[in-house]
């Protein structure tokens, strides 16, 4: 019985994740052509909706061609570890209080560490190829994921001196009384061009230019494999948009909601609408909506920047990035222990 | 101009399935807690309390007022050491 309801509760949180990247790449492509003055895609399924679905049909039916001299397992098995990761990525994330596949105490590092392992699927991917747009396109995207994983973990470092956990639920029940976007604003700024980076989106996408590396890591796999590529990409950036609105915007918690009850002073009541103000204030719609926003502004980003060069990616994040992110490593333990700040979860212990 | 409506349909979507998916994993977690709420962030204290609740009741998230221990507590209670290799 129990093996049903893990296989239940996979599907719960896994089928929603994969339907959002359909839909992803539809907000997507209508979105940048709002913002270029077209039309974009309108003519499978209501105002185009079922595109993602059509295109997804094609690739499937497609022929995949695998290089002669590439090596074949590897080949095939790099794009199945990018996605089988992006994918676990999912099994921490709080959906609700108590709403959660797995409640690892170390939850955030598991996340950084899974994030990390689905970079060796595109170093695998891009060598076995035996191409060499692929291999330089995964030779960069391994350098620039390499380098902006240390901004994001040295951020997280800060979250959770501020939080005193781990676990990623207490970084969110942390901040019920203010988000940690108001003390940490430089942090979120910077922690989000780093996500931008390490999903490999524009103005940052040099690891599959299509100008100058036909398609990088990618350029060799076709048809039904690059599916696994294409839907490992926009899982991780819904992931990341997830982080992002959980170390930052409080997750599954809705301020709004929380400032309105105090400002009534509902929580002396117990009356139905109490009850509803309790289960709207942290509920999955919360968590949805912001990463939703998150989402946008990603699409935003890539409509609005130029790609730009390697070597400006490379010196942006380790002379302007991290030199900020060390000052606050340095500043905010000092502010903290200076001010007898004590971090905010010493109160759910 | 702002973004068309039509743009922000998949949004929608995505807000859509992403609530029913998280309403469904509160709901099946509920049901398999025993119509609670799972504990979160569990140190080894929980956990033994848990395991220590299970051998009374006979669930983890039971609980009960009774003061003495059902027969049989006392002898489900082995101590729990290393294997000695010699």
């Amino acid at each position: 019985m129990s093996n049903i309801i893990s296989i239940i509760q996979g599907l719960l949180v896994i089928v929603p994740a994969l339907i959002s990247v359909a839909f992803v790449t539809i907000s997507e492509r209508k979105v940048m052509a709002s913002m270029q003055r077209r039309v974009g895609p309108n003519a499978v399924g209501y105002y185009g909706l079922l595109q993602a679905f059509a295109d997804a049909l094609k690739l499937l039916l497609k022929e995949y061609v695998a290089p002669t001299q590439a090596n074949i397992i590897l080949f095939f098995l790099g794009p199945v570890i990018t996605l089988i990761f992006a994918l676990l990525g999912y099994l921490v994330i709080p959906y609700a209080p108590g709403t959660f596949i797995s409640d690892h105490r170390l939850g955030i590092f598991f996340m950084l560490a899974v994030s990390a392992i689905a970079t060796y699927g595109i170093l695998l991917a891009g060598w076995s190829a035996n191409s060499k747009y692929a291999f330089l396109g995964s030779l960069r995207s391994t350098a620039q994921l390499i380098s902006y994983e240390l901004i994001l973990s040295s951020v997280l470092l800060l979250v959770i001196l501020l939080t005193g956990s781990l676990n990623v639920i207490t970084i969110v029940e942390s901040q019920k009384a203010v988000s940690l976007l108001l003390p940490l604003l430089p942090l979120f700024i910077v922690f989000f061009i780093g996500s931008i980076a390490e999903t490999n989106r524009a103005p940052f996408d040099l690891a599959e230019a299509e100008s100058e590396l036909v398609s990088g890591f990618m350029t060799e796999h076709s048809a039904s494999i690059f599916v696994f590529f294409f839907l490992a990409e926009y899982a991780s950036i819904i992931l990341i948009c997830i982080l992002n609105s959980i170390l930052f915007f409080g997750g599954y918690l809705s301020i709004i909601v929380f400032s309105i009850i105090s400002l009534l002073d509902l929580s002396r009541e117990d009356t139905l609408f109490h009850v509803l103000i309790s289960i709207i204030s942290s509920s999955p719609i919360n968590l949805a909506v912001k990463t939703s926003i998150l989402v946008f502004v990603f699409i935003w980003v890539r409509a609005s920047f130029p790609r730009i060069r390697f070597d400006q990616l490379m010196s942006v994040c380790w002379l302007v990035l991290l030199p900020i992110t060390i000052a606050y490593v340095i500043l905010l333990p000092c502010v903290v222990s200076g001010l007898l700040i004590n971090p905010v979860n010493i109160s759910l212990l | 101009m702002g973004v068309p409506f039509e743009a922000l349909l998949p949004f929608g979507i995505i807000i859509g399935s992403f609530t029913v998916g998280g309403a469904g994993l509160w709901a099946v977690r509920k049901w398999d807690n025993e119509g609670k709420m799972p504990r979160w962030n569990k140190d080894k204290w929980d956990r033994q309390m848990m395991e220590r609740d299970l051998r009374i009741t006979g669930t983890k998230r039971g609980q009960s007022s009774n003061h003495e221990a059902p027969k049989g507590f006392e002898l489900s209670n082995p101590w729990k050491i290393e294997k000695r290799i010699f």
